[in-house]
């Protein structure tokens, strides 16, 4: 048990997705999906990017977001006391139990609804994580801004696995662990990642810690914050990519005023990121 | 709304460099290309080059390199942009060096790709074309297994072009066993050099998980299906 217990922490989420001028122009939607859900105690938040070969994998996309946000709601304590290759297995059939319904609905082939897949989810003081495919998941602490899983390509530059491949299983990725200094996660897709992350030098850029500032910052509601993410990607990200871009926010409430010596105890850790409340632009 | 204050300074975001996409020209330049093939084929490639440089997002991503076969192999163009390129000009002499040229480009693909890997650079599958009017005077059989190996693994995508009647298509068919050789048109190099900077055009602005499909249609306007 971490530092927390079995405390309720409050947790605040900010997700968006946006069209690429490539989807603009052939005409096709925004294939990116975001999710986020408050149940039980427990706040997941998802993202998937749907295969730009597939039909409908912004179908597929919004499944998988919303089947692993509903299940993780629903059984986080069971499942984190599992084995990672366990909880994979089980996360993995139950989405593609559900394209199979909806591709037999339509009348398609599963693969059409093709989409990678990141989430986190937290309770107390543990979190979960997953990611097959590309896109990223970073988190905030000790007033940086960390990599928790990279993007798994294939050697070439369109090559990724997706939820419906063959060998899913052996491409998706589990994390747990206690929550203990982070303050929060981002999940961002391949189109978002080229703003970003650096790749040259393997790192998260400043504007991460920016976009997170905002959500700190409980002067700014979810709407708001989803808004200015929402005019950035606009305005900044696509100049960079014509693909979908999309990111997904969680921080843990700064406003814990029930439990004062959990507000003690986070304002400590928080010391290194005070920078962020009182952000020049902020 | 007021957002002004929620804007990220854009310098703060990443600056990647645009995925790249190799193009290896191998082409024969061997005696037996005297004349007007050599000369069309001069005029394709000065074509292909500036086709690629009005394409605005092409001319960032495709690095082009030239190798020909005629006497002695030689890599007339080095991978890089092709805004620092220099047209070249070919000449016509000496025999058909095309098992050593091959070998020489697969190399160069090779050194290509572990720089984009240090350099953090994103790349598309490599292409290769091979044109050539003859058969090889070389031995070419070690590089047949090295080819169809790539073309297997999808690490390469490979067009081999007959020119004229007396090109061995025996030999471009082992080397491409999936794909058929393509036989050029008369001389239509031109065409064939717009066609390849379109498809250029359509892998650079292709996304993650997308389904690559080239203008099969238009390969009709320079080239013989019926090989």
């Amino acid at each position: 048990m971490g530092k927390l217990g079995n405390i309720k922490i409050a947790c605040r989420t900010a997700g968006v997705f946006v069209q690429g001028s490539s989807h603009i122009k052939n005409n096709t939607p925004c294939q990116d999906r975001t999710v986020s859900k408050t149940s039980n105690n427990v706040t997941v938040i998802s993202l998937s990017d749907g295969a730009g070969s597939c039909s409908k994998s912004e179908i597929g996309a919004e499944i998988s977001t919303q089947f692993v946000a509903d299940y993780l709601c629903d059984n986080f304590d069971d499942l984190i006391k599992k084995k990672d290759e366990i909880i994979s297995k089980i996360i993995l059939e139950g989405i593609v139990s559900n394209l199979n319904e909806k591709a037999s609905d339509l009348n398609l082939p599963v693969n059409e609804f093709s989409s990678t897949l990141l989430f986190v989810g937290v309770k107390s003081d543990q979190y979960l994580a997953g990611h097959i495919g590309d896109g990223l998941i970073g988190y905030f602490e000790d007033n940086e801004t960390k990599i928790l899983s990279i993007p798994e390509n294939g050697e070439h530059s369109n090559e990724t696995f997706f939820t419906t491949n063959k060998n899913a299983l052996n491409h998706f990725r589990i994390y747990k662990n206690n929550i203990e200094n982070i303050l929060g996660f981002i999940l961002m897709s391949d189109g978002s990642y080229e703003s970003l992350f650096n790749k040259k030098e393997g790192i998260l850029t400043k504007a991460n810690s920016d976009i997170f500032s905002w959500l700190l910052n409980h002067n700014n509601s979810q709407e708001k914050v989803e808004a200015a993410l929402k005019s950035n990607i606009e305005n900044l990200f696509l100049k960079k990519t014509s693909d979908d871009c999309s990111v997904n926010l969680l921080s843990f409430d700064l406003l814990a005023e029930k439990f004062p010596w959990y507000k003690a105890w986070l304002s400590k850790i928080v010391e290194p990121f005070k920078g962020l409340y009182s952000h020049p632009k902020g | 709304m007021n957002l002004k204050s929620l804007t990220i300074n854009e310098d703060e975001l990443a600056n990647n460099p645009s995925p790249r996409i190799p193009i290896c020209l191998v082409l024969d330049t061997s005696k037996s290309m005297y004349g007007a093939a050599i000369k069309e084929l001069n005029n394709g490639v000065s074509l292909f080059m500036s086709a690629i440089l009005d394409d605005e997002v092409t001319r960032y991503s495709a690095e082009l390199s030239v190798i020909t076969f005629g006497g002695v192999v030689h890599n007339v163009i080095e991978f890089g942009s092709i805004e620092n390129q220099k047209i070249p000009k070919f000449k016509a002499y000496g025999g058909t060096l095309m098992g050593e040229a091959i070998e020489t480009t697969l190399d160069l693909l090779d050194e290509r790709k572990k720089e984009y890997q240090k350099a953090g650079v994103d790349y598309f599958q490599p292409w290769m074309i091979i044109m050539t009017d003859g058969r090889p005077g070389d031995n070419i059989n070690n590089v047949i297994t090295q080819i169809t190996e790539l073309i297997k693994k999808r690490k390469l995508t490979l067009f081999p072009i007959a020119i004229g009647e007396k090109a061995d298509l025996s030999i471009l068919s082992k080397l491409s066993p999936e794909k058929k050789p393509l036989k050029l048109k008369g001389l239509k190099f031109n065409e064939f050099f717009q066609w390849l900077s379109r498809s250029v055009s359509v892998v650079s602005q292709s996304i993650p998980g997308e389904k690559i499909e080239l203008d099969i249609e238009g390969l009709k306007e320079w080239a013989s299906l019926e090989i």
